[in-house]
């Protein structure tokens, strides 16, 4: 009968102990997930191809009629190619001695939108980039491209389709 | 004998708030806080938002012509610029073709534009001379 006195305190501290182990992982969980988010940039890169190509275009064909400075009675103009950056106010100078270019705009100009005759095309920045628009699958370490075409006409009448193509690197502000 | 027992066993079942317990629950709501707080400190901090604003001037930038007034709202950016002792002429700065966002003492996001303009960036004020939240860019041919 001395069981009924005995004194009936529980002992739970063994538990605590685990307890406080599975919190710990719990929370050492949430923390990387969290660290995770805030800690990868976000990509504004697709906003900044396109805005890249728009300025592009606006600049050789403002206003449904072609820059006089680069098409003057049919005729595109090779100074125009090869100042292209200065016409167009841009510049893709990074600031840096050694850095690369992070930029590349491509603009062919296909007669009657035939692929095979390609009267004139202006390239600028690193062409390099262009590999990464051949793979398709998305990966933050590759270039974003931004694709983009438009019909027009030269005062002659003849109509050209103008392909757009500008890519940007930028990994390490962006991935 | 029995009934004896029985009723100095009831006289002594008083209810104990045991010391553990009440140990274990203090500690499970600091453990809690802490993880709380570190949560809501991350959302909330000023590199997220510098990296934001970088961005977005650039963004806006590469879209502008020259002559160009813009303003843009970084009231929060303000804030913490604050309390981090940074003026408020010094958040965003634009040294050539890159824009630098600087919140706390650390040195800042930086993000480069391809629109060759010049931009010049200040606070805005309002007509007492308080800052409004506002950050006026203007954009001129270079």
């Amino acid at each position: 009968m001395n069981y009924l006195s005995l004194n009936r305190k529980g002992q739970d501290k063994l538990i605590s102990v685990y307890w406080f182990f599975i919190l710990i992982i719990i929370a050492g969980g949430l923390v990387m997930m969290v660290n995770t988010f805030y800690s990868s940039p976000y990509d504004v890169r697709n906003f900044e191809a396109q805005i890249l190509a728009e300025k592009a275009i606006d600049c050789v064909y403002p206003a449904g009629y072609y820059n006089p400075l680069f098409n003057s009675n049919g005729i595109f103009r090779q100074e125009f190619k090869d100042n292209f950056l200065d016409r167009c106010n841009l510049d893709f100078d990074t600031g840096e001695d050694f850095g690369e270019i992070e930029y590349y705009i491509e603009l062919r100009f296909d007669e009657n939108g035939d692929e095979r005759i390609e009267k004139f095309s202006i390239e600028e920045g690193n062409i390099n980039w262009k590999e990464d628009c051949k793979i398709q699958a998305e990966k933050k370490k590759l270039g974003k491209c931004y694709e983009n075409s438009v019909w027009t006409t030269d005062p002659t009448g003849k109509v050209y389709l103008i392909h757009v193509l500008s890519i940007v690197k930028k990994v390490k502000e962006n991935a | 004998m029995v009934i004896n027992n029985f009723l100095i066993s009831k006289k002594e079942k008083k209810g104990e708030i045991l010391i553990e317990n009440v140990v274990f629950l203090i500690l499970n709501f600091l453990f809690l806080s802490i993880l709380i707080l570190f949560l809501s400190n991350q959302g909330g901090s000023g590199s997220l938002y510098e990296e934001a604003y970088s961005k977005n001037i650039a963004l806006l930038v590469d879209s502008a012509k020259p002559g160009m007034i813009m303003k843009i709202n970084v009231e929060k950016g303000l804030k913490i610029a604050k309390e981090n002792g940074i003026r408020a002429n010094d958040i965003i700065r634009i040294n050539g073709n890159t824009v630098i966002v600087r919140l706390s003492s650390k040195k800042g996001r930086t993000y480069n534009f391809f629109n060759n303009v010049n931009v010049s960036a200040y606070p805005d004020i309002d007509s007492e001379s308080n800052y409004n939240g506002l950050y006026v860019l203007v954009v001129n041919s270079k």
